[in-house]
C-alpha cells in the first residue's frame, strides 16, 4: 500500500516541479546553488525518560550530552539537523526535489526509531535494530509555521513491509532575541513496524512472555524549544518533548511506558 | 608629641589626600558618552536585535543635556545634571546606531557612541527552510 502511495506522491512531486518550472522559468526551484555549511558543538544536560520501562539513566555521564550538529547544503543535496525538534542529533541526508514559497518536496534518509536490546530493558528480549529508512517529505510553509509529512519506508533496516507516516507542525515565536519553537506531531506506524518493536514473537516468548501482536499504532508528540544568543559564538538552548503512544503499544508485555519525555538544557558553540 | 597629635596628623593627611584626588578628578571631567553593552547580538542576520543598554555620560559644566540618535532629530532623553548622567533604555535595531550627547540650550553635539549589531548566524542559505520561515 505504501509503495503505491509513495510512487503516486513521487510522481505528483515531479509533476509539480516541472509545472513550476514551466510556469516561471526565471524562478529558481532551489534555494541556493551556493555551498552552505553550519556546524555547532553542543553540550549540556539531558533527562530522558525512554519508552522502555526498565531503562534508566544510571550514571551522571548519562545526564550529559555532547554532540555536533552539522548542516551542509549544495545544489539541492543536504545534510541537516532539525533544530526545530528537541533532539537535533537526528541527522537527515537528502535531496531537494522542489521548493517554492509555499511548498517543498525532499527525498531523505534518516533514522526514525532507535533500536534496543534485552540488556536495555533488563531482560532477554531479542535485539531490535534501529529504524532507518528513506522517505518522501512534503513541506508546507505557512507564515511563521511549517508543516511536514514524511512517508517513510523502513525496508533497509526492518524489512520490506515496515513503514510509517510522520507528520509534524512547528510554529516559530520570535520574542525579542529568543526563538521559541512550539510543535506537535503525529506518527502512524504500520503493523509490521509496531510488531517488530513491541510485539512478542516466539523468541521473546521463550523468556516467559505471552505472544503479542499489537498491530498498527501511533505516537502523539508535543515539543517546545527555545534558543537565545549569548554572544556571537554561543547560544543557549533548552527544550522539552513529551510523547504518548497508542494503547496497543504501551500495553506490550515487554514493558513500554505510556510515552517518552525529554528535557534538555545546554549551550552551543557556533563555528 | 602625644598620641592625639599624631592621630590628628594622620587623619588630616588622609583627608587631604582624598580631597585632592576628588578635586583632581573634578578638574579632569571630560565630555564623554559611552554605552554598556556597546553590542547587541541577535540570532540571525537581518533580525531586529533587542538589548537593555545603559548610556553613561559626563559633561564639563552643569546644565541640561539630551540624548538622541544620529539619524533622528527627536531627543529621546533629557536631564539636568551637574557632571554625570545615566540613561537606561531598550535598544531595538537591525543595524548599528550612533547616539549623540547634546547640550539642550545650544543643540551642540558634545560626544557620540555606537551600538553595534552582530549575529550568531551570518548567513542562511536555505531560505524559509529551517530557521527563517
Amino acid at each position: 500500500m505504501l509503495k503505491k502511495l509513495w510512487w503516486t506522491i513521487f510522481l505528483l512531486a515531479l509533476n509539480g516541479t516541472s509545472l513550476a518550472q514551466a510556469s516561471d522559468a526565471k524562478t529558481p526551484t532551489k534555494d541556493s546553488d551556493e555551498f552552505f555549511w553550519n556546524i555547532e558543538a553542543n553540550m549540556g544536560g539531558v533527562y530522558h525518560k525512554s519508552a522502555l520501562q526498565e531503562q534508566r539513566q544510571n550514571s551522571i555521564f548519562e545526564y550529559l550530552e555532547l554532540g555536533l550538529t552539522v548542516e551542509l547544503f549544495y545544489k539541492g543535496f543536504f545534510i541537516q539537523s532539525n533544530k526545530r525538534r528537541t533532539n537535533p542529533f537526528d541527522v537527515e541526508v537528502g535531496y531537494q526535489l522542489h521548493t517554492s514559497e509555499l511548498w517543498g518536496v525532499d527525498i531523505i534518509g534518516k533514522t526514525y526509531l532507535g533500536g534496543f536490546s534485552g540488556e536495555d530493558n533488563n531482560s532477554e528480549l531479542r535485539e531490535r535494530n534501529i529504524g532507518s529508512g528513506h522517505a518522501l517529505r512534503l513541506t508546507r510553509f505557512i507564515d511563521d509555521a511549517i508543516f511536514t509529512i514524511d512517508f517513510a519506508s523502513l525496508t533497509a533496516s526492518l524489512g520490506e513491509k515496515a513503514w510509517l507516516i510522520e507528520s509534524y507542525y512547528s510554529h516559530l515565536i520570535a520574542y525579542k532575541n529568543w526563538e521559541i519553537y512550539l510543535g506537535t506531531g503525529l506518527t502512524f506506524y504500520n503493523a509490521h513496524t509496531v510488531d517488530y518493536y513491541v510485539g512478542v514473537d516466539k523468541h521473546d516468548a521463550a523468556t516467559g512472555l505471552d505472544l503479542y501482536r499489537p498491530g498498527s499504532g501511533f505516537e502523539l508528540v508535543a515539543e517546545a524549544n527555545a534558543i537565545y544568543p549569548l554572544n556571537e559564538d554561543w547560544t543557549l538552548r533548552m527544550g522539552a518533548s513529551k510523547s504518548r503512544f497508542s494503547r496497543n503499544i504501551y500495553r506490550s508485555p515487554i514493558g513500554i511506558r505510556k510515552g517518552e519525555m525529554l528535557l534538555k538544557l545546554g549551550v552551543s558553540y557556533v563555528f | 608629641m602625644s598620641f592625639k597629635y599624631w592621630a590628628t596628623v594622620i587623619v588630616s593627611s588622609f583627608v587631604a589626600v582624598v580631597s585632592g584626588q576628588a578635586y583632581g578628578k573634578t578638574n579632569q571631567t571630560i565630555t564623554s558618552l559611552s554605552a554598556l553593552p556597546n553590542k547587541c547580538v541577535a540570532l540571525r542576520h537581518g533580525r531586529t536585535c533587542f538589548a537593555p543598554i545603559t548610556l553613561r555620560f559626563s559633561v564639563p559644566k552643569p546644565g541640561r543635556y539630551c540624548i538622541r540618535q544620529q539619524d533622528n532629530k527627536h531627543l529621546i532623553y533629557c536631564e539636568s545634571i551637574e557632571r554625570y548622567g545615566l540613561f537606561n533604555f531598550e535598544f531595538q535595531s537591525k543595524t548599528k546606531l550612533t547616539y549623540l550627547l547634546i547640550e539642550q540650550s545650544t543643540l551642540a553635539e558634545l560626544a557620540s557612541t555606537d551600538i553595534d549589531v552582530a549575529w550568531v548566524h551570518q548567513k542562511t542559505s536555505r531560505k524559509r527552510r529551517w530557521r527563517i520561515f
